[in-house]
C-alpha cells in the first residue's frame, strides 16, 4: 500500500516558486524574476515551465490568484498576482526542513562545506 | 520594431490557443502578459533571436505535457477543437460518406467502369484516410462531451480507435501500393501468381479485419459508456454496442461487416446530430455520482 505524506517532497520549479511567493504577492513576470534573482541567476524559467507549475499549484491549493491590478514598478497594465496559501506555506516549511536535514547530514559526514574526500 | 513585436505577439498568442481549454482559460491571460513582460525586458538586450526561440520551444513543451497530463489524468479533454461541434459534424458526415461509398465502390462495377482506376483510388482514399480521420475526431469529440462521465472507457476506446484508424490507413496503402505495382509491371502478370494472391489477399484480409476489431472495441466502449452515464440515448448506445460487438468478429465472419457498414452510417448520422444540437449531457437523465463510474 502506497503511504503519502502530508507534504511530499516539491520539485524545484514549484519549489523555487513558493520560495519566491513567500516575500509577497507576485505576477508571472514578477516570479520569474525572483526565482531568477533568488537562484543568483542559476535557475531560469520559460513561461510553460512556469504556468505548468502554477496550473498543478492551484490545483493543490498551494497558491492562489490574488486580485488584478497594476505593478507600480512597471506600465500601467493590469496584471493578475499570485500568492501563496497557508498549505503552500506549510509546504515550503516542510522542504526547507528537508534542505535543513540533508545540510546538517552532511556536516556530520564533514561533507559541508567541502564537497567530496578526493577534493581535499 | 513595433511591427516585429506585434507579429511576435500575434504568433505567441495563437501558440496559446494550442493549450487545453481549461488551461487557456485559467492562466492564458497571465501567459500573454507575462509574454509581453518579457519581450519589453528583451528588447534592451542582445540576443532577441535566442530569446523567442527558447520562449516558444519552453511554451511548446508545456502544451505537449499540459496535453499528456489531461490524456494521463483522465481528465475530460475540454481542449484544442475550438469548435467541437463543427468538427463532430464535419467527422459525422466524412464517416458515413466513407462508410457507404467505399463498399459500394468496391462491390458494384458501375462506378469502376465509370471511373476506371480512379474509382479505387477514390475506395482507397475514403476508406484509408477519410475513414480514419472522420473516426478519430469524432471519437475525441465524444470523449470531450461525454469523458467526464467515464473518462478511462472513454480514453480506452479513443485508443481503439486510434488503432482502428492505423490499421485501415495501413490497408488503404496496401491495396494501393499493390495495384499501382501492377499496373506499372504488367509484363510480370502478377495477377496469374497465386502466390501473390495468396499473400496480398490474407495481408489485406488480415490487416481489415484487425481494424474492424479495434473499431469493434472503440464502439463497444462509447456505448458501454453511453448507456451507464446516460450520456446518449439508450436506443443509440444500443447500436454502439450491436455495431460493436458485430464488428468485433468481422476478422472470423466477414459476411458481418455489410452489418457494420450500415449502423456505422445509421450512428455516424445520429450522432454528429446530437453532436451538433450539443450538449448531450444536458438533455439527459439525472445527477450521477461520477466516483461510482470510471473513477472507482
Amino acid at each position: 500500500m502506497a503511504i503519502t505524506s502530508p507534504n511530499p517532497p516539491l520539485t524545484p520549479a514549484v519549489f523555487h516558486i513558493l520560495l519566491a511567493l513567500s516575500g509577497g504577492e507576485r505576477h508571472g513576470y514578477g516570479i520569474m524574476k525572483q526565482v531568477e534573482a533568488d537562484s543568483q541567476g542559476k535557475v531560469t524559467m520559460g513561461p510553460g515551465t512556469l504556468y505548468g507549475s502554477l496550473k498543478r499549484m492551484l490545483d493543490a491549493g498551494l497558491v492562489k490568484e490574488s486580485d488584478k491590478r497594476i505593478d507600480p514598478e512597471m506600465d500601467d497594465e493590469r496584471r493578475i498576482y499570485y500568492q501563496i496559501t497557508g498549505v503552500g506555506a506549510e509546504s515550503l516549511a516542510a522542504e526547507l526542513e528537508r534542505y535543513r536535514h540533508i545540510v546538517s547530514i552532511a556536516q556530520q559526514r564533514k561533507l559541508y562545506p567541502k564537497t567530496f574526500a578526493y577534493d581535499l | 520594431m513595433i511591427y516585429e513585436q506585434e507579429i511576435v505577439q500575434k504568433l505567441y498568442r495563437k501558440l496559446l490557443t494550442l493549450y487545453p481549454q481549461r488551461f487557456k482559460e485559467q492562466l492564458g491571460e497571465s501567459m500573454e502578459q507575462t509574454f509581453d513582460d518579457l519581450y519589453k525586458e528583451q528588447q534592451t538586450k542582445p540576443g532577441w533571436f535566442r530569446f523567442i526561440l527558447w520562449v516558444f520551444i519552453d511554451t511548446a513543451v508545456g502544451i505537449v505535457r499540459e496535453h499528456v497530463l489531461s490524456i494521463t489524468e483522465g481528465e475530460a479533454m475540454k481542449n484544442t477543437l475550438a469548435y467541437p461541434r463543427h468538427a463532430a459534424l464535419i467527422s459525422a458526415i466524412v464517416l458515413a460518406v466513407a462508410f457507404i461509398v467505399a463498399p459500394m465502390i468496391y462491390l458494384f462495377g458501375n462506378l469502376r467502369d465509370t471511373f476506371g482506376p480512379l474509382a479505387y483510388d477514390l475506395a482507397d482514399f475514403l476508406y484509408g484516410p477519410v475513414w480514419a480521420a472522420g473516426l478519430v475526431t469524432m471519437v475525441f469529440v465524444l470523449r470531450e462531451r461525454i469523458g467526464e462521465r467515464a473518462p478511462r472507457r472513454m480514453s480506452l476506446a479513443l485508443l481503439a480507435a486510434a488503432l482502428a484508424a492505423g490499421a485501415m490507413v495501413a490497408v488503404a496503402c496496401i491495396r494501393s501500393a499493390n495495384r499501382h505495382y501492377h499496373l506499372i509491371h504488367p509484363e510480370l502478370h502478377l495477377e496469374e501468381s497465386a502466390t501473390v494472391l495468396i499473400v496480398w489477399t490474407t495481408l489485406v484480409a488480415g490487416v481489415t479485419g484487425a481494424g474492424w476489431h479495434f473499431l469493434g472495441w472503440a464502439l463497444v466502449l462509447i456505448g458501454s459508456a453511453g448507456w451507464t452515464s446516460r450520456c446518449l440515448p439508450r436506443l443509440l448506445s444500443g447500436l454502439y454496442l450491436v455495431a460493436g460487438a458485430s464488428a468485433l468478429f468481422v476478422y472470423r465472419l466477414p459476411e458481418l461487416e455489410g452489418n457494420v457498414v450500415m449502423l456505422g452510417m445509421v450512428i455516424s448520422i445520429w450522432q454528429g446530430i446530437l453532436l451538433w444540437k450539443g450538449k448531450p449531457e444536458e438533455t439527459q437523465a439525472p445527477e450521477i455520482n461520477t466516483s461510482q463510474l470510471d473513477q472507482a
